[in-house]
């Protein structure tokens, strides 16, 4: 069908501009397993009608902590710091800190009588359920909800899948101990500690007052950039960023985000820093990237937490992706 | 129908036919998604997280003739989950997102198109690209948007014209403006 002169002037305009879409390799190369149908079935139905009305129940009682837990699900924070340590030296926690350690076979670890005791999700949650109450001490967030001040201490093993830590840091939301601390030994250079904060701690949004000729001057909200470096494994186990869909080696995620923090200083505009990470990454590419964010100046880094899929998942130890 | 086809063998885990799926269905779901997400890197996660959504679940699909609805559906979800999480300020620089407008002085015409684009409803948005771009009749675009055909010629139509008369406005200005000075 012949075009009029304004559908000629759109399609001219954005033919370029939406080329077709690339990633389609990355995609196919990396496809999960299908969920395969299963029609519902009375007995099943009866026991989900049971649960649905006791969870009804209980997320009455506990709404406070399901919004602390559905903010962990959205985002959490990490404030980056670096304390110097030795190298020589095994990175350890402080003696008044909470350590959990994390395996790259899966397991988890925590300080049970002094002994590193191997636990589920699940357990750790007790753990911390019992830590929390057992440290005392809380202040009241930006949400008005009660955290827990307990310092948590994550000491992770480069290869563990980011998905786990993920899990972990819901678990701690879970139990209102939004304040976690990475321990970080790289293979050489100096150790380091990595702050985070679970979304309880995320700054408010900031206003600025705009000129706007004679007319009385306006108030909005800063504008932002936003810095999104998605990590994943590579091939043949080095690790890549990614940003605009191309694999890059770090020294150019280095670049582009020391680049952005730039622009956005240009421009008057607030810089978020995202890390997005496929749930089999392991953790050492992702600290590396946290790393280069740090160097740049960037005080925050925010990335998306994960909703722990089933019961199974919490029970499991070691932990593992979930089979479908 | 060779797509009822692709989409029932994909149905039972055929990769490839999911592949003739995606190089047939990526580019519209892409435009749809730009119309909403208006920044490529969300806009390139969201078609990546719908595509990856839909081979999960697709044996769940009852029948395969709704499937581009079905996956329209989709896409929609992962843009308003991307919205949602992202908040308000999707990268919004310069007033206008990258992928509806774009700086050309060489081509006045088109930044302002871009200008007039980026105020549109993100679904009007979306039915203008799938068919101005794609090509796609309204039936088509009705399908995918989960609204109807009569709706979708309406918008179009009250599209093209709001377009068409603001920028005779606009260029009608510019010659006052050169004509006085």
């Amino acid at each position: 069908m012949k075009k009029n002169s304004i559908e000629q002037l759109i399609e001219s305009t954005y033919r370029e501009l939406h080329p077709p879409p690339t990633g389609g390799d990355e995609l196919f190369a990396n496809l999960p397993p299908q969920r395969q149908a299963s029609g519902p079935s009375l007995r099943k139905l009866l026991p989900i009608a049971a649960l649905l009305l006791i969870g009804l129940v209980i997320g009455v009682l506990n709404l406070a902590t399901f919004t602390l837990h559905k903010l962990a699900d959205d985002k959490a924070c990490i404030r980056l710091s670096v304390v110097s340590r030795p190298s020589s030296g095994v990175v350890q926690p402080a003696k008044d800190e909470c350590p959990i350690r994390v395996a790259a076979s899966g397991h988890v670890f925590v300080l049970q009588a002094k002994k590193w005791t191997s636990v589920s999700l699940n357990g750790l949650g007790e753990h911390l359920k019992r830590a929390v109450a057992s440290h005392g001490k809380y202040r009241k967030t930006k949400h008005n909800i009660e955290a827990s001040e307990l310092p948590i201490v994550l000491v992770v093993d480069r290869a563990v899948p980011w998905q786990y830590i993920q899990w972990i840091m819901t678990i701690c939301a879970e139990q209102r101990a939004p304040e976690l601390c990475f321990l970080v030994r790289p293979p050489e250079g100096r150790d380091y500690r990595l702050d985070a904060a679970l979304p309880t701690d995320i700054g408010s949004e900031e206003m600025e007052v705009v000129e706007d000729g004679g007319n009385p001057p306006k108030l909005r909200r800063k504008p932002r950039i936003n810095a999104k470096v998605l990590v994943r494994p590579g091939k043949d186990g080095i690790e890549y960023g990614f940003i605009d869909r191309k694999a890059v080696d770090l020294s150019v995620v280095a670049r582009w985000i020391s680049d952005a923090k730039k622009a956005g200083a240009k421009v008057g505009a607030n810089v978020d820093a995202e890390i997005k990470a496929i749930a089999n990454t392991p953790f050492a590419a992702v600290a590396k990237v946290m790393a280069e964010f740090r160097k740049a100046g960037y005080r925050r880094v925010l990335f998306f937490g994960t909703r722990i899929p089933d019961k199974k998942t919490r029970e499991m130890s070691p932990l593992a992706f979930p089979r479908r | 129908m060779a797509r009822d086809q692709d989409v029932a063998t994909a149905m039972g885990g055929d990769r490839a036919a999911f592949e003739r799926l995606y190089a047939r269905f990526a580019r519209p779901v892409y435009l749809a998604l730009a119309a909403r997400l208006g920044q490529r890197p969300d806009t390139e996660d969201a078609l990546q997280a719908t595509f990856l959504a839909a081979w999960e679940h697709l044996p769940k699909l009852r029948n395969p003739e709704h499937f581009a609805a079905w996956l329209f559906r989709i896409a929609r979800n992962k843009a308003r989950d991307r919205y949602r999480r992202a908040g308000p300020e999707l990268v919004l620089v310069g007033g206008a997102s990258e992928l509806i407008a774009r700086h050309r002085p060489d081509r006045p015409e088109e930044e302002e198109l871009g200008q007039l684009m980026a105020q549109l409803h993100p679904r009007t948005r979306a039915i203008v690209l799938l068919r101005v771009l794609e090509g796609w009749t309204a039936e088509d675009v009705a399908r995918a948007e989960g609204i109807s055909a009569s709706t979708v010629r309406r918008r179009y139509a009250r599209a093209l014209d709001h377009l068409r008369t603001a920028l005779r406005a606009r260029n009608h200005e510019e010659e006052q403006h050169r004509a006085t000075h």
